[in-house]
């Protein structure tokens, strides 16, 4: 009986003696430490996502000549889409910068698109981040947008060396200014309901009481660049229906959210231009 | 072969299963669920490790897989010491060879972690159905395949313990 109480008593002390020892200890070493596991482990992460994409490479290699023929063929009529419309792109930026020289407003942000791969998803009840195989070697930096083909993906939380953690809109907390399409009066979404076996959904709240929807339609919301951080325009989600929020002057809703964020392999950063990058960018400005 | 190198190797292990966790719950977000599988690292330190040895494995393994969760590191390693010290104190009370002991506690301290852990980091979201849904979706689902892995988990580890030329299964 003295053994038994000995062994346990001796654990007990010395869970309590190691707890002790981190609490006491000073936010730089907590720091290092987080950093120095975080840098150790990420070149095994990074190598296993490069394994990955051999893997992608060898199962492409198996694909007939007639499927790569009929896939060059769709890629072409893209190409050809994209090629008109970044003809019309092009026409508006400069209506754009027209207008900004006419009104003397100050222009608005630019960014430029760093892809990056997505090397592991942590999609829980608590929290739901991504990790990418870009860093601040490429320029990526804390509170960065990061955006897909379907919208807004959330934004960077910690940038490491090559790699970044970034928190998506489904994440408990996470808030951004939004505003309805084609209705430029801000709104509130926050994320963080992620059903089982079920795609997630935000919330809509702060919505003017005289937004309606009618039954059977949906509209979409989309960011706002008033929070700073994303560009206005990119797409969070589609909500069907609102209710009256209890101080009767705003309504909130329930804001479906793309589910292909839950399986994202490839993610674009958005890191804002820098004057002398601006200058290489567009020499006549 | 000295005692640091059988921990090294137990680590690396462990390491090792860690990314196999980790692969399976980026390939298994797609469909809304997650594994939360943290007694599988924890249950052979607690069962048959001694005191020093065991805690220094489980706070490192802490430090190792806290560093990917957006909470202070302390938070994590306060749960895997609390979680290494229930083990280690149903270690007496249960018989380390029988599946279902093994099974049974791993599975009852992954439950106490996941509950524990939604009041600690779900604050906000306590009194949604959505968000307790989806904790005992993943808890159930998570206590199922710790229940069935941890056993042969500490198996496995017990077998390259004794080809490395040490007996786990005659410490006290």
């Amino acid at each position: 009986m003295p053994r038994k109480l000995t062994f346990q008593g001796k654990a007990v002390l010395l869970t309590v003696l190691i707890i002790a020892v981190w609490w006491v200890a000073p936010v730089a070493i907590k720091k290092f430490t987080r950093i120095s596991f975080f840098e150790f482990q990420a070149p095994s992460w990074v190598g296993l996502s490069y394994l990955k994409d051999v893997q992608d490479y060898w199962v492409n290699r198996s694909h007939s000549k007639s499927e790569l023929i009929q896939a060059g063929i769709e890629m072409a009529e893209l190409n050809a889409a994209y090629e008109l419309r970044n003809q019309q792109a092009a026409f508006q930026e400069s209506e754009v910068q027209r207008l900004e020289a006419l009104l003397d407003m100050p222009s608005l942000p630019e960014h430029r698109y760093e892809v990056a791969r997505v090397i592991r998803r942590d999609l829980n009840a608590w929290w739901q981040q991504i990790i990418v195989r870009k860093g601040t070697r490429h320029g990526v930096a804390q509170g960065q947008a990061v955006v897909f083909s379907g919208g807004v993906v959330g934004k960077v939380k910690e940038a490491h060396l090559y790699t970044a953690v970034v928190e998506l809109l489904t994440s408990p907390g996470f808030r951004v200014a939004a505003h309805f399409e084609g209705d430029l009066r801000p709104i509130q979404f926050t994320g963080g309901y992620n059903p089982l076996f079920s795609t997630p959904h935000g919330v809509a709240s702060n919505v003017p009481s005289d937004v309606h929807i009618p039954l059977r339609e949906e509209r979409r919301i989309v960011s706002s660049r008033l929070g700073g951080v994303f560009p206005d325009g990119l797409s969070l989600g589609r909500i069907k229906s609102l209710n009256l929020e209890p101080d009767g002057l705003f309504q909130n809703g329930k804001v479906a959210i793309d589910p292909r964020l839950l399986s994202l392999r490839e993610v674009a950063i958005l890191i804002p231009l820098g004057e002398d990058e601006l200058a290489w960018e567009e020499p006549g400005r | 072969m000295n005692r640091l190198v059988r921990m090294g190797v137990l680590f690396f292990m462990n390491f090792l299963l860690a990314g196999v966790l980790a692969e399976a719950n980026s390939s298994l977000s797609g469909f809304g669920v997650s594994l939360h599988l943290e007694m599988l690292f924890i249950v052979f330190c607690g069962l048959y490790l001694d005191a020093i040895p065991g805690m220094v494995m489980t706070a490192g393994l802490g430090f190792f897989l806290g560093v990917f969760r957006p909470v202070p590191l302390e938070d994590t390693l306060i749960e895997f010491l609390l979680l290494w010290l229930f083990s280690l104190a149903a270690r007496r009370r249960i018989r380390r060879e029988n599946f279902a002991h093994v099974a049974g506690v791993a599975a009852l301290a992954q439950c106490l972690a996941i509950i524990g852990m939604s009041f600690a980091y779900g604050a906000d979201l306590v009194g949604s159905g959505v968000f307790w849904g989806r904790v005992f979706g993943d808890a159930a689902l998570s206590m199922l395949i710790v229940a069935v892995l941890a056993y042969l988990w500490c198996q496995f580890q017990v077998r390259i313990l004794m080809d490395m030329g040490w007996n786990p299964d005659a410490q006290h």
